[in-house]
Formats: C-alpha cells, structure tokens, sequence
C-alpha cells in the first residue's frame, strides 16, 4: 500500500497560470476604471458639443422664427382662400343653368299643346342630420309641374308623348327622370278635343359639397 | 490572495470589502453616471428637435415667395369673385336690384318688382356654435369635444322677380343672368298665361345667390386686407 502525504502547506502554493489572481483582479479594475473614464470624457465632450450646436441653433431659430411665423399665417391665410373659392366653385358646380331647360322644353312641346301653368323649382332643400356630428347635407333637386291643355281626339297620346320626351331634357344627364301624370280630364270650357293635364317631374337630388380648408398638418 | 488559506475574518473583511465595493459602482452608476447619461441624451433630443424645426423652417422659407404669390394671386381672385358673384353684407337688395334690371334691359323683359325674401339663415349653414344644442343643459364637461362638421361660409340669399315676358325673352333673360354668373340660381320661375297677351307672360322668378354669412367676414377680412 502506497500513501502519498502532501506536506506543502496551502499558503505556500504558487499561482499555476502566467499572471496572479491579484494581478487580474487589479488589471481588470484598473481597465474598468481607465474605460470609464474613458466614456465620461467622451461623453463630457459630445454634451459640450451639443450645447454649443443647441446655443447656434437656437441663435439662428430666433432669426428666423419671425419669418416662419409669418409664412405659416400666410398659409393658414391662403388655406382659408382657398375654401372660400372651394365653396363657390361647389355652388357653382351645384347649378344646373335654367335657360337650357327652358330651351328644352319649349322644344319638346307638341303643336297640339299649350302650357297654362308652368313651375320649375330648383331651391336649396336640407335633412337634418342624425347627430350633432354629422353635417347636414344641403342639395338642390329639380321639380317641374306643368299645368296644360291639349288638343286633339288622341290627347293622351299627345301627353304621352310629351312626358317621354320630357324625361330625356337635359340628355345624358336628365334633369327629371322621373316624370308622372297628376290628372287628366276632358276640358269643360274649351269643348270636346280638349283635355287639361298637370304633370309632376323630379329630378336627382344634386348635393352642395362643404368645402374645407386644407392646412398643414406638419409645422415646425 | 487565497481563499481557502484565508482566516475567517481576512474572509470577512475581504466580503465586506466586495460589498462595500459594489455599492459604491452602483451608488457611482446611479448618482454620477445615470444623471451625466441623461443629461447628455437630453441635450442630444433637444438638439435633434431643434434640427428638424429648422429643416421645416428652411423648407417653409424656401417656399416663401412662391407661396407669397400663389395667396396674392388667391386673394386676387377671391374680391373679385366675391364683389362680382355674391351680394353685398351691406344693401343686397339694391345690387340684385341692378343685377336684374341690368340682364332685363338688356332682354327686353319687363320687371314688375324685386322683392327681397326674407328669412332666418337655414340651418345647414349656420355656425356651428349658433346650433341649438339638444343637450344644452347637460352640465357634462369631461366628455371629449366631438369633432364637428366644417362650417359653411355662404347662405343662399334670394330675391323675388316678377315680371312679364314672351318665353323667348324669358330665356335670353335666363341665359344673361346664368351665363354672366356662375354662381347665381333660378331657384323658382312660374310662368302663368296670361289670355289677353297670350305672347306675353306673367313670370315669378326667385333668384339665388350664395351670400357670405355674417360670422365669416372676420375670416373673410382677414384674408383679404392686403398686407
């Protein structure tokens, strides 16, 4: 039997590797310490730096910030223009001229026709929106209601082709597409031949666009 | 340095010495290099910010004379349009007045009267703060303002034209009045006959203009007092 007996004693062992515990130890606080202050001395400069960019910049800022309030008025200004001019051109595109219609009309009139009574209305009507929220949506809509007579054995026939005719005044956009007879009878005082007739014509509703004004949504 | 050779108190002091060392980094971290990172960065925004203000003001100034012109030219033709296709705030009645006779004389329509069609502004255009609110005596205020539509600048202002007229007239009338004014709408136009002048009739017109509404004309003045 074999018995190995250490006898050196454990403070008097010697380090195995190339440097010291202790000089590691040392050598990393020391370089922690060096790149700290390393970094804080970076970090001193470009804060230095940045104050100085900042006092130029602010410099500069105070001269042309009078300019550039300025300007942003003037757009603001040139914005509220432009919605003005928006919202007449939206009236403007919402017309549809009268004298076309009554043009038309006076055309499609059969010989045997004669108009008593004739109304065009093209006002400016509204509905009240559901909530607060919503815009009201104002629209102009052509209504015509004539009140005539015509002559003839076939007086029908003649209203007929009248209201036909009528559905198309305005081709290819119809002011009233939607024509309807009201009444017809036989004329009591013009005799037999004769019949007077009321016609209801409707036409699209035409919205009034609301015109905004445009701003930049982005300002210095 | 050898832990296993150390006594128990080299031990102890040695543990003391690793904590007290590391609460002073941390204590040096948080006290001294914290607030100096921070502050550095802060500075780094602040120049950052300011970086991109004046990028935009450059961008803003660069643009200036053109944007100059193009409100100029914009203003230009908003008095214009306005004098030319809207009535007056002040004495309507008498420009329409003209504007009918003007188109009737030139025609050869006779106008019995012109007549001013009274009436509240309709409720689509009015302002928005001039709205009767349903909830006006709800005293809730905490509730986000809810985003309203945009308001309208013009009203129709309207005027009624009796006159007597052949129905070719009638529509020379129309087409002066319509061609000269875009804006501008026969709202209404009735056109009875008339058995003693069958050629001639008796016409009701209502004429429509788009009017500048009272609590647009600070903005209005604004854009169009020239600096």
């Amino acid at each position: 039997m074999k018995v190995r007996i250490d006898l050196l004693d454990v403070s008097e062992r010697r380090q195995q590797g190339p440097v010291t515990t202790r000089f590691a130890v040392r050598a990393l606080l020391w370089t922690l310490a060096a790149s700290s202050a390393l970094a804080g001395a970076w970090l001193a400069y470009t804060s230095l730096q940045a104050r100085s960019e900042i006092l130029i910049q602010e410099a500069t800022w105070r001269d042309v910030e009078p300019r550039v309030t300025a300007a942003r008025k003037m757009r603001l200004r040139d914005a509220d223009a432009q919605a003005f001019l928006g919202e007449l051109d939206a009236w403007a595109e919402i017309r549809r001229p009268l004298h076309g219609v009554l043009d038309q009309t006076q055309r499609i009139v059969p010989q045997e026709m004669q108009f008593i009574r004739m109304e065009i209305r093209d006002d400016i009507a509204a509905r009240r929106p559901a909530s607060e929220e919503e815009a009201a949506r104002p629209y102009r809509q052509f209504r015509i209601r004539i009140h005539g007579r015509a002559a003839g054995e076939r007086s029908e026939d003649t209203v007929s082709r009248f209201i036909q005719a009528l559905k198309d005044v305005g081709s290819p956009a119809p002011v009233c597409p939607l024509v309807s007879l009201v009444s017809m009878q036989t004329d009591p005082f013009s005799g037999s031949g004769f019949s007077t007739f009321e016609i209801y014509a409707e036409g699209a509703e035409r919205p009034l666009r609301a015109a905004t004004a445009k701003t930049a949504t982005k300002t210095p | 340095m050898n832990w296993a050779a150390m006594s128990k108190e080299q031990r102890d002091r040695v543990v003391l010495k690793a904590l007290v060392g590391a609460l002073a980094a941390v204590g040096l971290f948080y006290y001294g290099v914290y607030p100096l990172i921070d502050r550095a960065m802060e500075l780094h925004r602040r120049r950052e910010r300011l970086n991109e203000k004046l990028r935009e003001a450059d961008a803003i100034l660069r643009g200036e004379d053109a944007l100059r012109r193009q409100t100029e030219e914009r203003r230009q033709r908003l008095v214009e349009r306005l004098s030319a296709e809207t009535p007056p705030l002040s004495n309507p009645l008498l420009w329409a007045t003209e504007v009918i006779y003007k188109h009737a004389r030139a025609t050869g329509v006779a106008v019995e009267s012109v007549s001013e069609i009274k009436g509240d502004i309709p409720f689509w255009a009015q302002p928005p703060e001039t709205k009767r609110r349903a909830d006006d005596d709800d005293t809730r205020s905490d509730a986000p303002a809810a985003p309203r539509p945009p308001p309208r600048r013009f009203a129709p202002y309207s005027v009624q034209v009796n006159l007597i007229s052949s129905y070719d007239r009638l529509k020379a009338f129309a087409h002066s009045l319509e061609t000269e004014n875009p804006a501008v709408t026969l709202a209404m136009i009735s056109v009875v006959a008339r058995e003693a002048t069958p050629e001639q009739h008796q016409v009701r017109l209502v004429v429509e203009w788009p009017r500048l509404l009272n609590s647009m004309r600070s903005k209005l003045d604004a854009i169009t007092v020239s600096e």
